[in-house]
């Protein structure tokens, strides 16, 4: 089961009975580097441990999450 | 950095918060209030919609928040107490985590009401105070001028001796002319209200939220507004293990930054922050009839900025870095998701 976390907003929706979506596939991913950090947005980012669970369409649920910037990645 | 609850509870599509304003109606008059009184009471309309729209998202929900706003959400209690009914209703039905709260100015907060509304989850409340009495009466005034201190006082001071599980926090606005003042309140307060772990102090500046400019000259900068809070309170850092002030938020994310948060107006508009009343920008649709919502989604996500790169002063107030137009938005020209695969 693909496990993301998604928090671009052009990936966050929401549907006529409120409800929030995140649209995991119509986005581009970004794997995770060693030590769990991934650069996105010019910036380096660490993150502790996520955990999240699709549920069979595009929205997934995300229960664990640490990430924080590290700072500009260097000539970026 | 942001803690992972903080980021959770902001992302979680499980959890849904309610910001209702049954009345933008108001008692009071304050002199650099923002909010242009407008628009009335919340029709019976807009008040079954929403009822519906409740019953329809419970059953995927594990919590949900209601928080009244307006004007003065207590000119319209029957509304308020309708619809916590029915929402404790169908969330004691589902198993869901149900809890609201008011900002309120607690002169129409009578005893009998506020052990009501405890009873019905809606246990916090947040209530202004501008200064001791001959200062907050200068501001915080009905419409005829007349005073407000003292029947705000004595609801609070009432409280005290319920049994309820209720959480007060009052909210003590600082500028350049009324320090003093509230150095005398919070010690009254202190003496008289803190001994009792329901209630909290938190100072917040006056700022000029209203183009009018009408506040300019009592506004204190950001250096000498900390050390007038180091001298009102006799501390620099946290009161009884609580951040004291907007200045000292940590982890704070807006819930104008928060997907599942919306504010519902009394005509039914939906906007996401309570600030920004007149801004085409925060009026991103609106609830139908059978409960149903019509979103803007390009609207909603121009206030979900902040996720793209964990801008701290984005995510506490996307309001200050909201684009002037969605053809000048980051999202316009943006093509990288920021998505963790594992």
């Amino acid at each position: 089961m693909a496990a993301a976390m998604i928090v671009h907003p052009a990936d966050i929706s929401m549907g006529s009975d409120g409800s929030v979506s995140y649209q995991g596939e119509t986005s581009k991913s970004v794997p995770l580097m060693a030590d769990r950090q991934f650069t996105a947005q010019g910036k380096n980012y660490n993150c502790g441990n996520i955990q999240c669970t699709g549920d069979g369409s595009n929205n997934v649920v995300c229960t664990n999450i640490d990430c924080h910037t590290t700072g500009p990645t260097p000539g970026g | 950095m942001y803690s992972e609850q903080a980021l959770v509870n902001a992302l979680s599509p499980k959890l849904m918060e309610l910001i209702l304003l049954p009345t933008e109606k108001c008692n009071f008059r304050c002199t650099y209030c923002y909010e242009d009184f407008a628009i009335g009471r919340m029709p019976r309309r807009v008040i079954d919609a929403v009822k519906r729209l409740i019953a329809n998202r419970v059953p995927e929900l594990q919590g949900l928040t209601l928080s009244w706003f307006g004007g003065e959400p207590l000119l319209a209690k029957d509304i308020c107490v309708e619809i916590s009914e029915f929402a404790k209703g169908i969330c004691d039905r589902y198993g869901v985590d149900f809890e609201g709260g008011f900002t309120t100015n607690g002169y129409l907060l009578e005893t009998e009401l506020f052990q009501k509304l405890v009873a019905l989850n809606q246990r916090n409340y947040q209530i202004t105070l501008d200064g001791d009495e001959e200062w907050h009466n200068k501001t915080r005034v009905q419409p005829n001028r007349k005073p407000t201190f003292e029947r705000i006082w004595s609801n609070l001071t009432r409280f005290k001796e319920l049994p309820d599980n209720f959480r007060i926090s009052l909210r003590l606005h600082v500028h350049g002319d009324n320090i003093e003042s509230v150095r005398r309140l919070y010690a009254r307060i202190q003496s008289e209200l803190l001994t009792d772990s329901r209630y909290s102090v938190y100072f917040h500046k006056i700022s000029n939220l209203d183009p009018r400019d009408q506040v300019k000259e009592m506004v204190l900068n950001d250096h000498d507004y900390a050390n007038a809070l180091s001298y009102i309170s006799g501390t620099s850092s946290e009161i009884n293990g609580r951040q004291k002030s907007e200045i000292h938020l940590k982890d704070y994310i807006c819930y104008a930054a928060k997907p599942n948060s919306l504010m519902i107006r009394a005509n039914g508009t939906i906007g996401k922050c309570t600030v920004a009343l007149n801004d085409e920008r925060n009026s991103i649709g609106r609830i139908l009839d059978d409960g149903s919502l019509d979103i803007s989604n390009p609207k909603l996500r121009q206030w979900l900025l902040g996720y793209m790169d964990m801008s701290n002063s984005t995510l506490s107030c996307p309001l200050s870095t909201l684009p002037k137009s969605i053809a000048e938005s980051p999202l316009a020209h943006s093509e990288l998701a920021l998505t963790l695969v594992d």
